[in-house]
């Protein structure tokens, strides 16, 4: 991607929005491709993975892999599974059945060891209120082992990259959702994670901070980061990843790659938008005609 | 150990800049504790000080008998002296029969006292009736006495002098031991819940779960804050009840097993919340579960004077801090029960710290 084309010309961004986070700034993350002293090739690998909450099963013998330097894009309707996807590859969830290795190390096995190498932004994430943007980063950056000088510096660097100067002094009670988000992304990329796990991070972001954040997370996969995003967004899988990996009730439906996707917008077409989301049926206020209810030919039929 | 350290640090930053948890924890031991020491202890001063009310039935004429009232007994006249009695509008019915000076004089007067049994002002009232009625008899007593030719003195031939020094615990014996105890447990098991279950509540408990830090060193740094708040908020609650009452200094030994005592009976109640609080998806919730732990704190707390002669009592933790912290105040703190009560709490901490530890990866 040119130079050009990261400062909004072609992505739609706004140029002094785009300016932000500027793909010559992201250098300041060093790639990581390299784990245990291992060069990865797969990021995350799933191979038949069942998730059960007591009778309800939410994974049925998920299969896929993410590579490294790619970022694919769970897209699905709501209690499709993604979430619990991103669960298990985080090593938040056990999986019931079925191996989850992530940079090649089993999530049930040696989860520590999958938590040292994966950033999370999770959807619902809440932020400690009475402690500041800053406090909160240096806060995760010893948790995650980095020697205080370390996490100084990240920190900067962070704060820096995603423009949080003007608000990470302040208690992050008093963040908006776009502030808060960014502080999300900051501290998943603070240990320089090689796998990214991203739940709906543009969630409820207005357009420009959204475009923003998308264009961030593909600057971090042309480093070599892998990164796996669930999204609701056809457009948002479409734009920042390479794979769109659709589920369906805890099962991938279909695969697409990204370009064909974007060249057959399967989940715009109605027909196939009815068979990822399931048929919702007549609208609550609208008569069935099996049912024949005592207010068929009032209701929809005025036309 | 650095991420125990680090979890340890944001938790008491996080509660330094609570303004409310603030306010609650260090005003209410400081400010309540001597509020509430002094209103029960006007309440009883009150009780003890003012003349019992007491409704007098008799034909005859009881003059005699109540000019030995002055300060004790007030004489109430009700239309109706039991069902005045049943509503407390008396504390106690003194039925005195008609020619009680001529039985009196013979030796064979009675009178009858009702009172409600279970009523404080009516135990008062009997005192204070007894000593009316034996104000009353003394005089007919010396009179007996001289016509036998014997005098009040030679029937006690052994007399006891009492003589007192300063010292003893008197009230506070009783609140401060108590005050250590649920203080200790109110702090430990406040913050214990918003550490866990509020964390998940506001949706941080994921992304701390989500670190590569040990399941141990999360658990171990929660417990030190909660371990401190409940410390803290016992040795507030405990000094402020000490200068109330305005007790001598206490010596080393004595300030050593106060604290110790606070100090073992809040990690007892910080473990035990912290695990409470990781079973728990809410605050709230978890702070349902504390309350039996809360309840079964004061009951041992309770019962701890008739448990003092049990010999597994110094094992028992929680009251063994609250016998310990008894000792402490009355002067005479045994080194040896000081440090079984650590021993014991710090064996109920480790256990529950490591059960709790594998509670985090709960789904």
């Amino acid at each position: 991607m040119s130079r050009k084309a990261l400062h909004g010309r072609e992505t739609g961004v706004p140029k002094k929005r785009a300016a932000i986070f500027g793909v010559v700034s992201a250098r300041v993350l060093r790639p990581s491709r390299s784990v245990f002293g291992v060069v990865l090739t797969v990021g995350v690998q799933f191979a038949e993975v069942h998730k059960r909450y007591g009778a309800a099963e939410v994974l049925r013998g998920l299969t896929f892999q993410v590579r490294a330097g790619e970022a694919v894009a769970l897209v699905g309707p709501n209690g499709a599974g993604k979430t619990t996807t991103l669960r298990v590859a985080a090593a938040l969830t056990r999986p019931s059945a079925g191996s989850a290795r992530v940079c090649g190390r089993d999530v049930a096995a040696d989860p520590q060891a999958v938590r040292r190498c994966v950033g999370v932004v999770l959807e619902q994430a809440g932020v400690y209120g009475r402690l500041s943007g800053v406090e909160i980063l240096r806060y995760f950056g010893r948790l995650c082992g980095l020697p205080p000088g370390e996490v100084r510096r990240r920190t900067d660097q962070l704060v820096q990259w995603l423009r949080m100067e003007g608000f990470c002094d302040k208690p992050a009670s008093t963040y908006s959702r776009g502030m808060r988000q960014r502080l999300h992304l900051a501290r998943a990329l603070l240990h320089d994670p090689p796998v990214l796990l991203l739940d709906e991070p543009t969630a409820g972001l207005d357009e420009d901070t959204a475009a923003v954040v998308r264009q961030a997370l593909r600057s971090l996969v042309r480093e070599g980061r892998c990164v796996l995003w669930a999204t609701h967004s056809p457009a948002e899988a479409r734009q920042v990843c390479d794979r769109v990996l659709l589920l369906r009730q805890g099962k991938i439906w279909r695969e697409v790659p990204s370009a064909q996707f974007q060249g057959e917008p399967a989940l715009d077409h109605p027909e196939n938008r009815g068979a990822i989301f399931g048929d919702p049926g007549p609208g609550p206020f609208q008569a069935s005609s099996k049912e024949g209810s005592p207010d068929e030919g009032c209701v929809g039929r005025g036309g | 150990m650095r991420a125990v350290w680090a979890v340890a640090g944001k938790e008491i930053l996080d509660l330094a800049r609570d303004r409310r948890a603030l306010i609650l924890g260090f005003l209410l031991p400081v400010l309540a504790v001597p509020g509430l020491s002094a209103l029960v202890e006007a309440g009883a001063s009150r009780r003890v000080e003012s003349p019992a009310r007491v409704a007098v039935v008799s034909s005859g004429d009881v003059r005699g008998l109540l000019r030995h009232a002055g300060g004790l007994l007030e004489a109430v006249t009700v239309p109706d002296p039991e069902e005045a009695l049943r509503a407390g509008r008396v504390d106690a019915v003194l039925a005195v029969p008609a020619d009680l000076e001529a039985e009196a004089e013979r030796g064979t007067a009675e009178v009858v006292l009702r009172y409600r049994r279970g009523d404080p002002d009516g135990l008062l009232a009997r005192e204070k009736v007894a000593q009316v009625v034996a104000r009353y008899s003394l005089p007919l007593v010396d009179r007996a006495l001289r016509s036998r030719g014997l005098d009040r003195e030679s029937l006690t031939p052994v007399r006891l002098r009492e003589e007192t020094i300063p010292g003893g615990a008197g009230w506070t014996g009783l609140a401060l031991p108590l005050f250590v105890v649920v203080w200790g447990f109110a702090g430990a098991a406040l913050v214990a819940a918003d550490l866990t279950a509020g964390e998940k509540e506001r949706g941080t408990w994921d992304l701390l779960r989500s670190t590569p830090a040990s399941r141990g060193s999360l658990v171990v740094g929660k417990f030190l804050t909660c371990w401190m708040a409940g410390t803290v908020l016992a040795g507030l609650g405990a000094a402020s009840e000490l200068v109330f009452s305005a007790a001598s200094i206490p010596g080393w030994p004595q300030v050593f097993g106060l604290v110790a005592a606070a100090a073992s009976a809040s990690s007892v109640a910080a473990v035990c919340a912290l695990t409470v609080g990781l079973l728990s998806k809410s605050a709230r919730e978890a702070n349902q579960w504390a309350l039996p732990l809360y309840l079964g704190a004061l009951a041992t707390a309770a019962g701890a004077e008739a448990l003092r002669g049990w010999p597994a009592a110094p094992w028992v933790p929680v009251l063994n801090a609250f016998l310990l912290a008894q000792q402490a105040v009355e002067g005479k703190p045994q080194p040896g029960w000081g440090w079984i009560t650590v021993l014991s709490s710090a064996s109920v901490v480790v256990v529950l710290l490591w059960a709790a530890a594998r509670l985090v990866d709960r789904d």
